[in-house]
Formats: C-alpha cells, structure tokens, sequence
C-alpha cells in the first residue's frame, strides 16, 4: 500500500511513527501550529504540521543520539524544543522532557534536580535552548546539544516501529526522578479514546498554556492534535502563571473549543482576574474544559464558572477527569457538556472506607465524579490485601488496558498476567453511579500545582536544619480548597534540648528549606517533641497515620 | 530614560510586598525568596510584575540567579543604567 503522503510539500510518511502523528494531517491537509511567546504584545507564529514533519525530520537526522538512548530535552514552547522531542521520536531515541528554569531565583535547586534525573535515567545529552546553555555547563550533566543547532530539514528516518515513544517523567513516592515507560501503542490506543470521548470534530481547536514536560501538555495537547489534525494555539506556561488572563484572550483570539488545565488553575485565574478584563471577550466556542491532573475542589470550580460566565463561559464546559502518567493520561472522563457533578458521601462511612450518600451537613463531604470509564480500561478496586471490593467500598484503584505503560526506565515492568499488566495506581477510589470517584491516595505522594511531588523532598530538606532529629520528619498532602490545589505539610521533631527561641527560628529554616528544594511552600510546618510521629514496629515514620493525628489536631506542637 | 537606584529600589520593595502579602515596611531587599515565602508560582508572579513596573524583559538564565530583592535591584541598575 502506498503511504500517504503530504501532498501540498510532495513529502512521503515514511515509517509507523510518522503515520501515527501525520497520518491525519497527511491524508486531510495539514492543520496549523500557532506559537506564542512570553511577551504578550508578540504575535503567535504559525507552522503548518507538514512544516513541523520537515523541522522534525531535521532533528532526527541531526540530533546526536542513537535509537533507544534516552535524552534531556529542556524544553520551551519554542519550536525548537518541539522538533527536539518528535525528532526523537522520529529516530526512535527516548526523549526526556525537562522543566526550564522559571521565574526569579531557585538555580541550586532546579540544577540538581536536573543531574538526579540525568543520572537516574541515564541521559546520553541534553537538548537546550541556546539562551540556556550556561545554566547546564558543567560536571553531573551530559554534553549539550543546543537546540538551534538542530537542522531545519532532514530525509526522514525510514522503518522506525512505534515502540517506546519517551520517558515521561513522574515523582512517585520515593524521591529518586522516574521516567515512566510511554509506548507509541499506550499513546495512540489513549489518544483515540480521548477524542472520541470528547466528541471530537475537524474544526476543534485546541489551546494549551500547559508545560511541554507535563503529560496533560505533551499527550493532551501537543500529540493529541498531531494525531486529531486540529489546529493548536500554545502558549508558554508562564504566560498563563503571570498573566492568567493570556488563556482567554488566545481562546477567544483562535475560537479555541478543547482547552485543559489542572485543577489549581480554574481559581487561579478567577481569584486575578477584574471585572473589566471580561469585556468584549467571548468564550463561547470553548466547549471542553478537561480538569484533572490533581484533586478537584467543586466551590472553585463553581466560582471559576460564575466568574466566566458573562465571557458567554457554559458552565457545562468543565470537564472532570482522572488519569495519571502511567495510564499514559487520561483513564475516566466526566460526559461532555455537564460540567461538574457532585455526590454527598458521609465522612465517618469513609473513615471506614464504605461508601454511604449523606445529605447531613455535618458529616458530608461533597466528592467530584470522575465519570465513566474510557473504553478498553479495565479497573479494579482492591483492599490492602490485594483482594476485591465489595459494593459501596472505597478500594485501591488498579488498572488494566492497552493504555497502562509498561513500567518506569530501569525499574521491573508493572506486574500481571495476560496480554497487559494491572497498574497499582496508589489512588484509593470507588464506584458512585457508575462512575468513578478518587477517595484519596493510599500511596504517599503531594500534589501541588497539577505537579507530583515526593515527601522525601520535603522531609530531606526539613533533616538538613540543624536541630531536626534525622529520620523523624513526615510531610503529607492536605486539602487546600483557598487554593485549589493541595498544601504540604510537614512534621517535623526537634532535639529536646531545642530552646522555645531557637525553635522559631528552625521553623523557618525548614520551611524555606523546603520552599527551596521543592518549589512549593509549605502550607503548615509543625515541630513536634521527640517520640511524637507515629512509626512502625520497625521504626519507619507512618506518614498516613501521622496526617491522620494531623487532621484530628491530635498531634502536640504549635504550628509555625 | 535612565531610572535611579531610588526608583528601582521602590517598585521592587513594592512587587515583593505583594508577592509575599507583607506590607512594604517590612520586607527586607536582603532576604532571599525562600525565606519570603515564595514557592515557585510566586517566582513567576514576582519576575512578571517587575518586568512590567521596568518595561523590561529578564531573560531566564539571568532570572534564575536572582536570588533575593537585592540581587534583583542590582540587575536592573545595571540594566537600566
């Protein structure tokens, strides 16, 4: 069979991975990249998608990897670091894509994180852009490439099967950097579901202002509209982070109809925004705002909707949905157009981990459904002895699909039987309606911004101040519903010889510590008396028990 | 037009009250951003609303190395000189 072809620049697909992502472009006239910058007076750049192949196509032929090698890629909203991933793919070499540096301050911080990840996944290069070039000179990082160096044009890599695809990076419970395994077959089985689930149609347009480095920014929006040949409008993330407001113009500018985010940016924006920034701006098209990526709070969603709505915003456009990296993105989707929809449960049912509906204000708390699964997912929810659940139990979230990646780089594959292995995804959950709804997690982990953060950064940083004792440090997640998103708190004990004076100081320390070490400041830091962390018989911290005391305010220590 | 020390001594004193919602007379130019309290969304608010008092655009393998309102009134006299 003859390949399709980009017939406008005479251009043949010239392997699997080409098809994968050009495919529709190719075979309905390619669709178009607009790319804004950071300054918002610029005007977007646009690149047709059979332009972006060719870009492409160059730095697989001039990227100084092998197939199979994984590699840094800092990555920008520049096209330069677009051609910089996909050329990788192209080449069937294992992009990594990295956070830049944003914002003021912070470069200790984010260097180190940058060699952890170089050297646990063993990275052969780092792709940068020239501007950033100095900032990852020297030793712990592998050798440059600068990303305008790439060749603008290349002949196509022939052959290339859709195996792996990239490393997505994630923090798990641990603090070690993981790249979770992403196959071209997890991507295009969750891409297909995705925009068939979304009702998706040929004058979609998508808008992005969410980081390349994030899955719901590479696979949702990037990939997606490669693979859907739709138009995308992108914008850097710290255009949104410093003028929210950016999101809606170019939604408005494009007549931009899928647009995701995380949890934390619907009351991010709407707590910045005046009343005269609405005006004149009509949101109308926008039909799927997909949100997820962190726990979702229903009031700041709702204020998001009431805020928006005289932009002509439908209230049914939120989208709430579940997913994480190792499903590749996305598992369950709320229907398109009703918005959100809320369930009562009772809260001491729940310590319980049964599920009972409460309409009793005292002893309700109002949960998010997570609608339906996508097709081909399978899950299952078990107890911590790994069996089923039983009706109306809260249970650990595992999942089965052709969508479930096949483990993290250089870690043994997720375990099973038959032709896909059961994801243990770490999330507590249960079935409300036919539905899923995310009950809280089972594995330790914080989730600020939409981004995955392990305890241990937080606890390394409380233990690195001096009057800390080492190993008695516990840092959790807890609900912060002002900010949408969610607050770490850390635990934190003190030598016993620690005079009152001294500390308030160290409670300083700790929290800048970690401030520093995460990016995330944390919401409360409570110095605790020696003893007062709960610990197993062989004398690990409970952190799950610790936030348990936390939240009953059954822990001594004044907060800081 | 060249702007005084003075000048940027007060619009930066002015961003960071704001970013760390302490009033103006006691944030200290000299204490860096951790101990301010800003996490890393705050960074950003924080170089967006400088570089909108200046009308000026800090490029960000110079942003990260700022590491307090010092450092930052130091850069921009030198910028802006």
């Amino acid at each position: 069979m003859t390949p399709p072809s980009l017939v406008s620049l005479g251009l043949e697909l010239c392997s699997p991975v080409e098809e994968l992502y050009f495919g529709a472009a190719a075979a309905r006239g390619a669709r178009t990249l607009h790319l804004y910058s950071d300054d918002p007076r610029a005007e977007p750049v646009p690149l047709s998608y059979d332009q972006l192949l060719i870009r492409a196509r160059g730095a697989a032929a001039s990227l100084r990897v092998k197939p199979g090698q994984p590699y840094l890629v800092l990555v920008t909203s520049e096209l330069e670091s677009i051609a910089a991933i996909l050329g990788g793919m192209l080449l069937g070499a294992l992009p990594i894509p990295c956070a830049p540096p944003a914002g003021l301050g912070g470069f200790a911080g984010w260097r180190a994180r940058l060699e952890e990840t170089a050297s646990a996944l063993d990275a052969q290069l780092v792709v940068v852009p020239s501007g950033l070039a100095s900032l990852v000179e020297g030793p712990g990082l592998p050798p440059i490439q600068l990303a305008s160096g790439l060749a603008l044009e290349g002949p196509g890599v022939p052959g290339v099967e859709a195996g792996l695809s990239h490393l997505q990076l994630t923090s798990g419970s641990t603090a070690a950097p993981k790249g979770v395994r992403i196959r071209h077959a997890n991507l295009e089985a969750n891409l297909f579901h995705i925009g068939w689930r979304s009702g998706v149609q040929a004058d979609d347009v998508v808008v992005s202002w969410l980081p390349l480095f994030h899955d719901m920014g590479l696979v949702g929006c990037l990939l997606f509209a490669l693979y859907w040949n739709l138009d995308l409008a992108l914008l850097p993330p710290t255009a949104f982070l410093s003028r929210p407001k950016r999101w809606l113009d170019v939604i408005d500018r494009h007549r931009g109809s899928l647009s995701p985010a995380p949890a934390f940016a619907f009351p991010y924006l709407a707590s910045r925004l005046r009343k005269t920034d609405l005006s004149g701006l009509d949101l109308s098209s926008w039909r799927v705002a997909y949100c997820g990526a962190e726990p979702i709070h229903a009031a700041s969603i709702e204020r998001f909707v009431e805020v928006l709505r005289p932009a002509k915003f439908a209230p049914g456009t939120i989208l709430p949905c579940y997913g994480l990296a190792e499903a590749t993105l996305a598992v369950s989707f709320s229907p398109v157009g009703r918005g959100v929809k809320t369930v009562g449960l009772s809260r001491a049912a729940l310590t319980e981990h049964r599920v009972v509906r409460s309409t009793d204000p005292q002893d309700t708390t109002e949960v998010v459904l997570l609608g339906p699964l996508l097709p081909e997912v399978q899950v299952e929810l078990r107890d911590p002895q790994g069996l089923l659940t039983g009706p109306d139990q809260v249970g650990q979230i595992a999942l089965r699909g052709p969508t479930i990646t096949p483990g993290y780089q250089g870690s043994a594959p997720f375990a099973g039987d038959g032709p896909f292995p059961w994801l243990a995804t770490g999330d507590l959950g249960a079935w409300v309606d036919g539905e899923l709804v995310v009950l809280g997690r089972s594995k330790d982990l914080i989730i600020a911004f939409g981004k995955n953060h392990s305890p241990v950064e937080f606890e390394r940083a409380a233990e690195s101040v001096s009057g800390i004792r080492p190993g008695s440090t516990a840092a959790f997640a807890v609900p912060d519903r002002a900010s949408g998103t969610e607050g770490a708190v850390l635990c934190c004990e003190v030598r016993a010889e620690e005079s009152d004076w001294s500390r308030g100081a160290i409670a300083c320390l700790v929290r800048e510590g970690a401030t520093s070490r995460t990016g995330v400041r944390p919401h409360d830091v409570r110095l605790l008396e020696p003893g007062s962390i709960p610990r197993t018989t062989s004398g690990k911290v409970q952190r799950a028990k610790t936030r348990e005391l936390y939240l009953a305010n059954r822990l001594t220590g004044a907060p800081s | 037009m060249a702007v005084t020390r003075t000048e940027i001594e007060t619009q930066v004193l002015a961003a960071l009250a704001f970013a760390s919602e302490q009033e103006v007379s006691a944030v200290d130019l000299g204490a860096d951003f951790d101990s301010l309290g800003l996490d890393s969304v705050g960074r950003v608010e924080l170089l967006a609303r400088v570089e909108d008092s200046f009308e000026t655009h800090v490029p960000p393998d110079d942003a990260i190395h700022l590491g307090c309102g010092q450092d930052v009134v130091r850069y921009l006299a030198r910028r802006l000189a």
